[in-house]
C-alpha cells in the first residue's frame, strides 16, 4: 500500500471542481460533480485497504483471517446511493430546464431570471 | 427511550404514507396528515427537550451499547441543544405546512411529503451522534430542500436557484466527506466522543487533522452561507415559495452552525486546546465578514424575498460570530438570537408571501404605498425590523445581551457587540425601509429597472386581504417579540449551551453511559451597555431607513463607495461556476488559515 490512492482521490477532486468552475453545459456540471464526488469513494476504500487482506466476508474463511475494513466499504456504498440520488433530482430540473427554457447552458439560464 | 427514534420515524413514514395516497385522499385530507405527523413529531421533540433536562439519555440502536468505552453502534444524543433545534424546526414546519396552500399557487400534492421527509432529517441531524449519520442526515435534508426550493419548476429563476443550491451544497458535503474520511483514517472511529478521545490521546493537532477540521467545518459553513460559501442561499431562497422559504431560513441554514458547534466541541475541543485563540479570530472575522456582507446586500435588494434571503445571511454571521468566541453565556446568547430572529424571519416571509399573493408581485417599487389597508401586516415588518435591530426588550435582544456578557468575559473581545450592532441595525433598517415604503408609502418608490419590468408579465388583479395569513404573521412576530420573556427560558439556554461544551462530560456519558446532571445556571441580566447598544442601533436603524427612503444615499454617496457596491453586486453574478470557483478558494483559505494558525 503505498500513497497512490490518495493522490488519485485528491487529483478526482480537483478535476471535478475545475470541471465544475469551467463547465458551460448543465449535463456536463452534473457530471463533474459526480467525478469529484468519486474522489471520495476512492479515499474511503483506500482507508479501510490492508495488503494482503481478503475481503470482510467470513462465511468461507476462519474469523482470524486478516480483512479490510468492512465499515469504509459500507460509507462508500451509502454515500453512492446518496450521491445517485442528487445526481438524478439535477438531471431531472436539467430536462425541466431544457423542456421549458430551451437551453442548458447554466448562464443562460441565469442570465434569464427574474 | 424510544421517544428519539419515533420521532425521526414519524414524519419519516407519515412522509411515505402521504406521498403514496395523495392522488386517493385529495390534497385537504393529504395536508390534515402532513400537519397531523409534524405536530406529533413537534410533540415528541418537546418530550425530548423536558427530559433532557437531567443526565445525557443517550439512545444506542438496536441496543449496541460500548463495550469499555469503544462504541461500534449508533448513537443519539438527545440533550437540550438538539432536541431544542429538532422542536423548532418541527414547530416551523407545521406552519409552512398550515401556510402552504395559502401561499404556493403549484397545487403540487408531493410538496407536504417533501417538508415532511426534510423535516425528518432535520431532526435526525439534531439528535445523531456520530459523522456517518450527520453525513447522511445532511444530505437527506438537503436533496429535500433542492428540490423545494425547485418545485415551482415553470419559471426560469427557480430551477436557476435549485441548480445553484444543488451544485454549491453537494460539492460542500463531498468536502465534508473527504474530512470524515481523513478522520475515520486517523482514528478508526466515527463517533464524535470516541474520535475526540483518539485525537486527544494522540497529542497536538497535526497538519491531517487541522485539515480535516478545516474540510468538516467548511462543509458545515456551505450549508450555513457564511461568505465566501453564501452566494448559493439569495438564488435558492429569492425563487423558492414563502413557506419553504420560513422553514430554511428558520431552521436549516441555522442547523449547519448546529453542525459545527456539535463537531466542534465534541471531537475538537480537546486536541485543539490551547489553540482557542486561533480558532476564535477564524470564526469571529467569517461571522463579521458574512454579517456586513449581507447587511449591505440586504439594503440594497428591491426585490422582498432576496432581501430577506440576505437578512438571513446576516444573522447567520451573527450568529457565528458570537459561537466564535467559544464560551458558554455566547454560545446560549447565539441560540437565544438564533430562535427569535427564526420567529422574526417567519413572520416577514408570511408577511412577504401575503403581498405576493394579493398583488401578484414582491417587487419593493411595484408595491410603494399599495399596502396602507394592511396596518397588521405592517406592523409585523415593522416589530420584526426592530427586533432584528436590537431593540429592548424584544427577544433578539436578549439573546445579544447574552453574547455581549460573554464578549466581556472573553479578553480581547469586548468590541465584539459594537462590531455586531453594525449589521444588525443596517438589516432592521432594510426591513424598516421596505415596510414604510409598502405599508406607509413614504419617500419615492425606487427607480423600476426598465429591463426587468419588461420580462415581467402585467401584475394580476389584487386579491382580498388574507385574515389567516396576517394572524400567521403576528403570531409569529409576537413569539419573536416575547421569547425573552417566557419564564425560565435564558436560564435553560444557559444550561444547555454549558452542557453542550463539558466535552468531558459529555464523552463520559456517551463512551460509558455515565449519570451527569448538568449544573443550573442563572442567565445574568443584560448590562447597561447591553440595553444602551440596542437602543442606539435601533434609532440607527430608523434613521439609516429613512434616509434610504428618501434617495439621498444613493445618488450623494462617494464614488469609491458606489463602486464598491457595484462590485458586490457584481461577484452576487447567478453564475455557478462562479460559485464553485469562491467555494474552492473559500476552502483553500479556512484551511491554511487554521494550519497557520493550529500548527
Amino acid at each position: 500500500m503505498n500513497g497512490l490512492p490518495y493522490l488519485v482521490a485528491a487529483w478526482l477532486l480537483v478535476v471535478g471542481v475545475y470541471g465544475m468552475v469551467t463547465s458551460r453545459h448543465l449535463v456536463h456540471l452534473v457530471v463533474c460533480l459526480t467525478v469529484a464526488q468519486s474522489s471520495t469513494y476512492v479515499l474511503l476504500l483506500a482507508v479501510g485497504y490492508r495488503d494482503g487482506a481478503a475481503a470482510p466476508v467470513f462465511k468461507s474463511q476462519p474469523a482470524s483471517t486478516p480483512v479490510v475494513d468492512p465499515i469504509v466499504q459500507t460509507l462508500t456504498l451509502t454515500d453512492v446511493v446518496v450521491e445517485a440520488t442528487v445526481a438524478a433530482l439535477l438531471l431531472a430540473l436539467t430536462v425541466q430546464v431544457k423542456k421549458r427554457f430551451g437551453t442548458v447552458d447554466p448562464d443562460e439560464l441565469a442570465a434569464m431570471r427574474d | 427511550m424510544t421517544v428519539a427514534s419515533l420521532a425521526i420515524l414519524v414524519p419519516l413514514l407519515a412522509a411515505a404514507l402521504v406521498a403514496g395516497v395523495r392522488t386517493s385522499i385529495g390534497r385537504a385530507a393529504g395536508e390534515a396528515l402532513a400537519v397531523t405527523a409534524a405536530a406529533a413529531t413537534a410533540a415528541l421533540c418537546a418530550v425530548l427537550v423536558v427530559r433532557a433536562g437531567g443526565p445525557l439519555d443517550v439512545l444506542w440502536l438496536g441496543g449496541w451499547a460500548p463495550v469499555d468505552g469503544m462504541p461500534v453502534g449508533i448513537a443519539l444524543t438527545p440533550d437540550v441543544m438538539g432536541g431544542g433545534m429538532a422542536l423548532f424546526s418541527a414547530l416551523l414546519a407545521v406552519v409552512a405546512l398550515l401556510s402552504s396552500r395559502r401561499l404556493t399557487e403549484a397545487a403540487d400534492p408531493l410538496f407536504h411529503a417533501l417538508v415532511l421527509v426534510l423535516l425528518a432529517a432535520m431532526v435526525g441531524f439534531c439528535l445523531g451522534a456520530d459523522l456517518f449519520t450527520l453525513f447522511v442526515f445532511f444530505e437527506l435534508m438537503s436533496v429535500c430542500a433542492y428540490a423545494l426550493v425547485a418545485l415551482r419548476s415553470a419559471e426560469p429563476s427557480p430551477l436557476q436557484g435549485g441548480v445553484n443550491f444543488a451544485i454549491t451544497n453537494s460539492l460542500g458535503a463531498i468536502l465534508l466527506l473527504f474530512g470524515v474520511g481523513l478522520l475515520y483514517g486517523r482514528t478508526g472511529a466515527l463517533n464524535l466522543a470516541r474520535i475526540g478521545d483518539v485525537l486527544s490521546a494522540q497529542g497536538p493537532p497535526d497538519a491531517l487533522v487541522v485539515v480535516a477540521f478545516a474540510l468538516v467545518a467548511g462543509g458545515l459553513l456551505v450549508k450555513a452561507a457564511v461568505v465566501p460559501f453564501h452566494f448559493w442561499l439569495a438564488d435558492a431562497y429569492a425563487a423558492a415559495s414563502s413557506p419553504v422559504c420560513l422553514l430554511l431560513a428558520g431552521a436549516f441554514t441555522e442547523l449547519g452552525l448546529f453542525g459545527l458547534v456539535r463537531v466542534y466541541w465534541n471531537v475538537f475541543a480537546e486536541p485543539f486546546a490551547g489553540h482557542e485563540g486561533a480558532v476564535r479570530v477564524v470564526f469571529v472575522v467569517l461571522g463579521l465578514a458574512t454579517a456586513l456582507v449581507g447587511a449591505m446586500m440586504a439594503l440594497e435588494q428591491r426585490h422582498l424575498r432576496r432581501m430577506l434571503a440576505f437578512v438571513t445571511t446576516s444573522t447567520i454571521g451573527i450568529s457565528l460570530a458570537a459561537i466564535g468566541l467559544l464560551e458558554a453565556h455566547a454560545l446560549a446568547g447565539a441560540m437565544v438570537w438564533a430562535l427569535a430572529d427564526g420567529c422574526a424571519k417567519a413572520a416577514l416571509f408570511v408577511g412577504v408571501g401575503a403581498l405576493e399573493r394579493r398583488f401578484g408581485t414582491i417587487d419593493a417599487g411595484e408595491l410603494h404605498g399599495r399596502g396602507r389597508d394592511m396596518p397588521f401586516t405592517g406592523a409585523a415588518f415593522a416589530v420584526a425590523g426592530l427586533a432584528i435591530a436590537g431593540l429592548p426588550p424584544l427577544g433578539p435582544f436578549w439573546g445579544k445581551g447574552l453574547v455581549d456578557h460573554g464578549a466581556e468575559l472573553v479578553p480581547g473581545f469586548a468590541w465584539l457587540p459594537w462590531a455586531i450592532a453594525v449589521p444588525s441595525l443596517l438589516i432592521g433598517a432594510a426591513v424598516l425601509r421596505a415596510g414604510a415604503g409598502i405599508f406607509v408609502g413614504i419617500g419615492e418608490p425606487p427607480r423600476v429597472d426598465p429591463s426587468t419590468r419588461e420580462a415581467r408579465e402585467e401584475p394580476e388583479p389584487p386579491e382580498g386581504r388574507d385574515p389567516i395569513l396576517t394572524a400567521a404573521a403576528l403570531l409569529l412576530t409576537l413569539a419573536a417579540v416575547g421569547l425573552g420573556a417566557a419564564p425560565g427560558l435564558l436560564d435553560a439556554t444557559l444550561t444547555a449551551a454549558a452542557a453542550a461544551l463539558d466535552t468531558e462530560a459529555v464523552h463520559a456519558a456517551v463512551l460509558f453511559g455515565a449519570q451527569v446532571t448538568p449544573a443550573e445556571l442563572g442567565a445574568p441580566f443584560p448590562s447597561a451597555l447591553a440595553w444602551a447598544i440596542g437602543i442606539l442601533s435601533a434609532c440607527a436603524a430608523a434613521v439609516v431607513a429613512w434616509i434610504a427612503l428618501l434617495g439621498a444615499a444613493r445618488s450623494n454617496a462617494p464614488a469609491p463607495a458606489r463602486s464598491a457596491m457595484q462590485a458586490m453586486r457584481d461577484l452576487h453574478s447567478g453564475h455557478v461556476g462562479d460559485y464553485v470557483l469562491w467555494l474552492a478558494a473559500g476552502f483553500v483559505a479556512l484551511g491554511g488559515a487554521l494550519l497557520a494558525g493550529l500548527t
